[in-house]
This record gives C-alpha cells, sequence and structure tokens, in this order.
C-alpha cells in the first residue's frame, strides 16, 4: 500500500469525506509534507475503490458545486488495520534498535 | 462559471470523456475549494502541478488504469506490448554490440578483420570513455529482462539511462561536426528507441500490477542476439570478400539495406505482421486488440528510419540501394495499415468504465 493511500484511508477512518476534504485532511495528517493534488486523489480514490476499500457515501450540493463524499468500507478498515499494525511493527523494530545502540555508546 | 474554473475544465478536457462524465463536476468542486480567494480572480491560472497530475490522470485512464474502460484496458495492453517487442529488439541488438565490443577490445577474436577501432591507449581517458559508451548498450538488456521479470520500475530507469547515453554519446560526436542533414538522420534513427521508451513509461504505471514471465522469455532475445551476431559476422566476412570482386556489389545490393538495425526490426516487423494476419484468419481465438495494435504502432518509426536511408544518387548501385528501400517501406505501411485496422476492429466498443463511484 502507498503512503498516499495509507493517507487517504487513514483520513476516511473516522467520518466521510469529500474530494477537498480528504486532500485537506491527508495535509494535515502528514504534517504537511503530503500535499494530493487533485488528479493524484482521483488516481489514488480509483484505485481504492477498484479494490472496494473506499465506496461513495453520499453526493451533496455545495455552493451550487457537486461535492461527492467518500467513506472506508470495511474491507478498507480491515486493510487499513493490517497495514497500520505492520508500520507499527516496523517503527517498534527501529526504535528498539536504535536504543541497543544508543545504550551501547555508539553514536 | 469565473475564469479559473474554465481554465480547469479545459485541462480536465484530457481526460477520457467516460471519466469526465463521472468525475468531472467533483473534481472542479475540490480544485475550487482548494483555491480559495483566487477562485474569483479572472488572472489565476491552474498551477502546473495540477496539470501535471491531471495530465498523469489522464494517461492512466486513457491506459487501463483502475476501474478504466475495456477499451482502456485494451490500448493499455497493446501500449505495454509495444514496449516489450520494442526493447526485445533492442536486447538482442545490444547483445550484438557487446559481442562485437569484445571483439573489439580484444577479448576473443572477430572472424573478420576489423581494421584499427579508435578505441584510445590501454588505461587512458579515450578507452575508458569508449569502454563506457560500449557498454551504455547493456541498458537495454538490463531494461528488457527486468521488465520481463515483473520490475518495470529498474526497466524504465535503464531505459532512460540508456536513453541519455545514446543521446550523449551522438551531442559529442556531432558536435565536432555540426550537419544538419546528419542531425535530422540520427533523430528519425532514434524513434526506434524513443518510441518503445515512451511506451514503457506511459504504459506501465501504477495501477498495473507487475507480471513476470518466464526466465526463457528474458533470454530469448539474447540468445537471438547471439546467433544475430553470428550471422553479422559471416556476412561481414562474405562481404569482405566480395568487395575484391570485380562483380561486386552483385547481389549486395539487394541485401545491404536489410542489415542495419532498421532493415533487421523491418524484416522482422513484416515476418510478425504475416504470421499475425495468418493466426487472426485461421485461429479466431487468437485475435486480439493488442498485438496487431503493437505491430502497427512499431512499423512507424521503423517505416521513418527505413525513408531516411533513401540517397539522392542516380548510380546503379543507388538505385537498387533505393529501390529496396521503397520496398521495405510500401511493405511496413501495408502491413502496419492492415494491423491497425484489424486492431481497431477488435477493440471492445463503446467507452463505458466501470469506475466505482456508486
Amino acid at each position: 500500500m502507498t503512503e498516499q493511500a495509507f493517507l487517504v484511508l487513514t483520513a476516511l477512518a473516522d467520518e466521510s469525506r469529500h474530494g477537498y476534504g480528504i486532500a485537506q485532511e491527508v495535509e494535515r495528517l502528514s504534517g504537511g509534507r503530503v500535499q494530493l493534488k487533485i488528479g493524484t486523489l482521483y488516481g489514488v480514490l480509483d484505485r481504492l475503490a477498484a479494490d472496494e476499500l473506499v465506496t461513495l457515501d453520499r453526493e451533496e450540493a455545495h455552493q451550487g458545486r457537486l461535492r461527492r463524499y467518500y467513506r472506508l468500507t470495511d474491507r478498507g478498515a480491515r486493510a487499513l488495520e493490517a497495514e497500520a499494525v505492520r508500520l507499527a511493527e516496523n517503527a517498534r523494530y527501529a526504535t528498539e534498535r536504535l536504543r541497543a545502540r544508543h545504550a551501547g555508546g555508539t553514536a | 462559471m469565473s475564469a479559473l474554473e474554465d481554465r480547469y475544465r479545459r485541462v480536465l478536457r484530457l481526460l477520457p470523456a467516460s471519466y469526465r462524465a463521472e468525475r468531472e463536476e467533483e473534481m472542479v468542486s475540490a480544485f475550487l475549494d482548494g483555491a480559495g480567494s483566487a477562485a474569483d480572480d479572472d488572472d489565476a491560472w491552474p498551477r502546473w502541478s495540477e496539470i501535471a497530475s491531471v495530465a498523469a490522470l489522464a494517461l492512466r485512464a486513457r491506459l487501463g488504469g483502475a476501474g478504466a474502460a475495456p477499451r482502456s484496458l485494451a490500448w493499455g495492453r497493446a501500449v505495454r506490448l509495444t514496449a516489450l517487442i520494442g526493447l526485445a529488439f533492442q536486447a538482442m541488438m545490444s547483445s550484438v554490440y557487446l559481442a562485437q565490443a569484445l571483439g573489439v577490445y580484444g577479448v576473443f577474436t572477430l572472424p573478420y578483420a576489423n581494421g584499427e577501432m579508435p578505441i584510445g591507449e590501454p588505461a587512458s581517458a579515450e578507452r575508458a570513455w569508449h569502454l563506457i559508451r560500449d557498454l551504455a548498450s547493456a541498458l537495454w538488456i538490463v531494461s528488457y529482462v527486468a521488465l520481463v521479470r515483473g520490475r518495470p520500475r529498474v526497466a524504465k530507469i535503464a531505459a532512460t539511462l540508456g536513453l541519455t547515453a545514446y543521446v550523449a554519446d551522438f551531442v559529442l560526436s556531432w558536435t565536432g561536426v555540426p550537419e544538419m542533414s546528419v542531425l535530422a538522420h540520427w533523430v528519425i534513427q532514434s524513434l526506434m528507441l524513443v518510441v518503445p521508451t515512451l511506451a514503457l513509461l506511459a504504459g506501465f504505471h501504477r495501477d498495473v500490477p507487475a507480471h513476470r514471465h518466464s526466465g526463457r522469455a528474458a533470454v530469448l532475445p539474447l540468445i537471438a542476439g547471439a546467433a544475430l551476431f553470428l550471422i553479422m559476422a559471416g556476412l561481414t566476412w562474405a562481404v569482405v570478400a566480395a568487395n575484391r570482386s570485380p562483380q561486386w556489389p552483385g547481389m549486395w545490393a539487394w541485401v545491404w539495406p536489410w542489415l542495419p538495425p532498421s532493415g533487421l526490426f523491418c524484416l522482422a516487423l513484416l515476418v510478425a505482421c504475416a504470421g499475425y494476419v495468418v493466426a487472426h484468419l485461421s485461429a479466431p481465438r487468437w485475435r486480439s486488440p493488442a498485438v496487431p495494435l503493437a505491430l502497427a504502432i512499431l512499423t512507424v518509426p521503423v517505416m521513418l528510419s527505413r525513408l531516411s536511408y533513401l540517397n539522392p544518387g542516380s548510380d546503379q548501385l543507388t538505385e537498387t540501394l533505393n529501390a529496396v528501400t521503397v520496398a521495405q517501406v510500401v511493405a511496413l505501411l501495408l502491413s502496419g495499415v492492415t494491423l491497425a485496422v484489424i486492431g481497431a476492429r477488435a477493440l471492445p466498443a463503446g467507452d463505458t468504465a466501470s469506475r466505482a463511484v456508486s
């Protein structure tokens, strides 16, 4: 799973969001590091929708413009959880080894 | 509609109609939400990064991206096959070049006298440059093998480096004697590398799952290259011998246009096109749009390359060479058009995407 896909799924984990809302949330979650352009965002959404990890939740009109809200599917939640566990494991290994390195006195 | 919205909608025209029908309104909405106060500014334009992201999305949508229409999926397969066949040919030719280079550097004795090759003194900077230049052709082998073994990213890097080395080699030699006719001939010749490389970069996008072919497919062009090297060595020996004959060039004038890389590619394509047409007529289950479209695409750079060999001379030798070259171009044109028609007819009808937005 790419970092972009992971962040989009994470952005949808708590509530359904529309396109720009997802892009904003991804930027916030990544501390401003990942700024999804609209073309990139919809490429990621296409892939996640094709894999049935996200789906359309509802449509709303906002200032005369269409907003489509997307939500995480159960399958998407499981995929996000599995990826989060994998990343947490990797982070834990890295933290343990760095702790051992510092304890051993090597800089 | 604001000027910015109008301009962004124009950018979205890069996308296939079916994609726009589904996504245009929400993409415009998302874009204008992000534009903030600039949305009402008549002088505001979409940023280049936004345009690039739409262009990349358009390319993926047209070449079989996630949830793409069957027609786009078929085009995606055709473009990827174009890359695969083009790189297979380059890998085969690179095997020949590498074998020739090994002979020039004295690793083994060539079966023909190649004279004094300007490769510089041993351990000199000039020798190192020639060695790097000669070894650069191996990048095409790396690219092909990586692609076949399911590593498209490595294949893309190797092909881009191979193309860069090819351009650098020409620029360095051309700046010494800058003739426009030489430049024009080189540009046309380079299309045989540029077209497969572009097909590789565009066709193997991130929505395409990596497919690992057998190791046999990976070594096939290398074996063909080794066989071709032996054939070329034999032909070179025969040409050198015939050159001393009073009947020179005799039948060699008819053979010569088939020996440059574009001549060999022409021969391979004509055989492949004829083979496909026979298979298409005799076995309907083998019919697919990807194969004829890929072959038809490849006939274009090869045809242009062959055309660049036409000479204005009027002596008998030049006339014979030109006659063979014209025959090659006509055969490629007919084959290309025939396969393009077959491929276009075999394409799935309509452009309805299966993209999940509901």
